[in-house]
């Protein structure tokens, strides 16, 4: 289930220019400050964005190729999100948030809703099947939106900011929870952040991009050793002299 | 698990906004409001006050009333389909689409709001009616327009469906891109969106607007009289009844306007808790 990507496109002033592969069962992390593209990046391997140049290809399966004019539309990818914000519905229970998946694939309700208990019991949270979207916390919430993109069985996961806007507390709690998950997910893991830290934790290889483009690449030992950015050299010297642990080693 | 989603930042405590119209030092602009209040509220109590309620139980047994009442429930309910049948549509185009034209069209689809009805009528007429622009292509397709029940349909569907559209452009334009996207990532069709996500998701705006557009379509009377006529059992409805009756029978014209009094509360206190949401 590799996933390999050639990424071409210009919105605006901002153009995204970027190539790179993922083996199966890597989590890559996609590191940079706010407008580097890093969504733009989850975006366009979805398929919310067209690509004007390039091509797509997850575990064999051509997903887009501008050349031949190729575009599977998002519903036929087999590509999970984790939205920055969640983005759970909130006038369906968390159950049927996460069965949400398998009813729009033809699944009957009953056997869907089954299946979505297997996977909220899974994140141990089976008891607030009932509860909706805003009765939950904000880690309650973000195992209910792993549960709804896993679901499916997607042979990649993008996960969009997946610990922005959460307090200090909740936030190590999450990236726990997020460790277990990518850890057990067979497909490919691709993490955007703005925080080294986080993707030091949890990811396996960096990709570092500075204005649409790749500025730098390579383990987190490599990318924390020789920072390639401002916005990184910034960071981790905050880190340095911050009481922040790390999670990396 | 105890933590919230959004922690609040320590921010320095604000002014309630609640407080700041307390004391009586804008005397004149209370004095003003309760002049306002009366306005509104006078009128009310006068139609209460002085409608004969012992009359009311005879009322309910004349035939032309109990007609007037079914013609305007099955007007008005048709009137809010059809908005909602083509007026849903092109609140969605507005919200969606960026095209040229597009405030003009938005103007033009919300001008019936402020047009007089009358004129609202008069064009109806000239347009559909049997010596309008398309009288001759309605006439030869069998279906009669003008002075008709369908008439009067079409005059209500005309002056109410803009409060449908403009409620609804409003909550498509602020509905979360990403909760469609998520949609479409779990594999859902557009179709399936739409009637999962997007629609329940307007649903308080949707129902503000079919309650505003049902409450205009009802009390509907200067476009209906101009196009549909005034014909018993076809196309008199409820305030036409009121304005015929008023001319002879002065109670029966008291308390037919009661009965369409107690409907309209009755629409803004069922959809209460629907709008406040």
């Amino acid at each position: 289930m590799t996933l390999r990507a050639d990424l071409h496109l210009t919105l605006g002033e901002f153009t995204l220019d970027l190539a790179f592969s993922a083996p199966e069962g890597e989590v890559l992390a996609v590191v940079g400050q706010n407008g580097a593209g890093k969504s733009t990046v989850l975006a366009a391997i979805a398929g919310l964005i067209p690509l004007q140049r390039g091509e797509i290809v997850l575990d064999g399966h051509l997903l887009e190729r501008v050349a031949t004019g190729i575009r599977l539309p998002p519903q036929a990818r087999r590509v999970g999100v984790l939205f920055q914000g969640l983005a759970l519905f909130e006038h369906l229970s968390a159950l049927d948030n996460v069965a949400y998946g398998l009813r729009a694939r033809g699944l009957d309700k009953r056997s869907a809703r089954a299946r979505a208990h297997t996977w909220l019991e899974r994140f141990g949270i089976d008891e607030l099947a009932q509860r909706r979207p805003r009765e939950l916390s904000g880690g309650q919430a973000q195992r209910v939106a792993l549960a709804r993109a896993l679901i499916c069985e997607p042979q990649a996961l993008l996960l969009d900011e997946p610990l922005v806007a959460l307090d200090a507390q909740t936030r190590l709690e999450v990236r726990e929870v997020l460790r277990e998950t990518l850890g057990a997910f067979a497909g490919v893991s691709l993490l955007v952040t703005h925080e080294l830290d986080d993707a030091v934790a949890l990811a396996d290889h960096l990709l570092v991009l500075d204005a649409g483009k790749l500025a730098q690449e390579g383990s987190p030992e490599q990318v924390i050793r020789a920072p390639a950015t401002a916005h990184l050299r910034a960071m981790l010297s905050a880190r340095r002299t911050g009481s922040t642990p790390d999670p990396g080693t | 698990m105890t933590t919230t989603r959004t922690p609040k930042p320590a921010t320095a405590p604000k002014l309630d906004p609640k407080s700041r119209g307390q004391g009586w030092g804008h005397y004149p602009l209370f004095a003003l409001a309760f002049v306002g209040l009366a306005l509104f509220v006078l009128p009310l109590l006068g139609l209460v006050v002085r409608a004969p309620l012992t009359k009311l139980g005879a009322l309910f047994t004349t035939p032309a009333l109990l007609e007037a009442l079914r013609l305007s429930l099955v007007v008005s309910l048709a009137a809010v389909t059809l908005s909602l049948i083509l007026g849903l549509p092109c609140a969605w185009v507005l919200a969606r689409y960026r095209f040229p034209g597009r405030g003009l069209v938005r103007a033009l689809l919300t001008l019936p709001m402020v047009l007089p009805p009358v004129v609202a009528g008069v064009a109806l007429l000239a347009t559909f009616g049997r010596r309008g622009l398309f009288g001759p292509a309605i006439e030869w397709l069998g279906v009669d327009l003008a002075f008709s029940t369908t008439g009067a349909v079409l005059a209500a569907t005309f002056v109410a469906a803009p409060f449908l559209i403009l409620s609804c452009e409003a909550a498509l334009e602020n509905v979360d891109p990403r909760l469609e996207a998520a949609a479409a990532t779990l594999g859902a069709s557009r179709l399936r969106i739409l009637w999962t996500v997007t629609l329940p998701t307007i649903r308080p705006s949707l129902l503000a607007g079919l309650s505003l557009c049902w409450a205009r379509a009802l009390g509907e009377f200067g476009a209906t009289i101009t196009f549909a006529g005034n014909f018993q059992g076809r196309t008199q409805t409820m305030p036409l009844a009121v304005y015929e009756t008023l001319q002879s029978d002065h109670d029966g014209a008291l308390l037919l306007s009661l009965i369409l009094l107690a409907v309209s509360l009755t629409i803004l206190i069922a959809l209460r808790g629907e709008l406040r949401r």
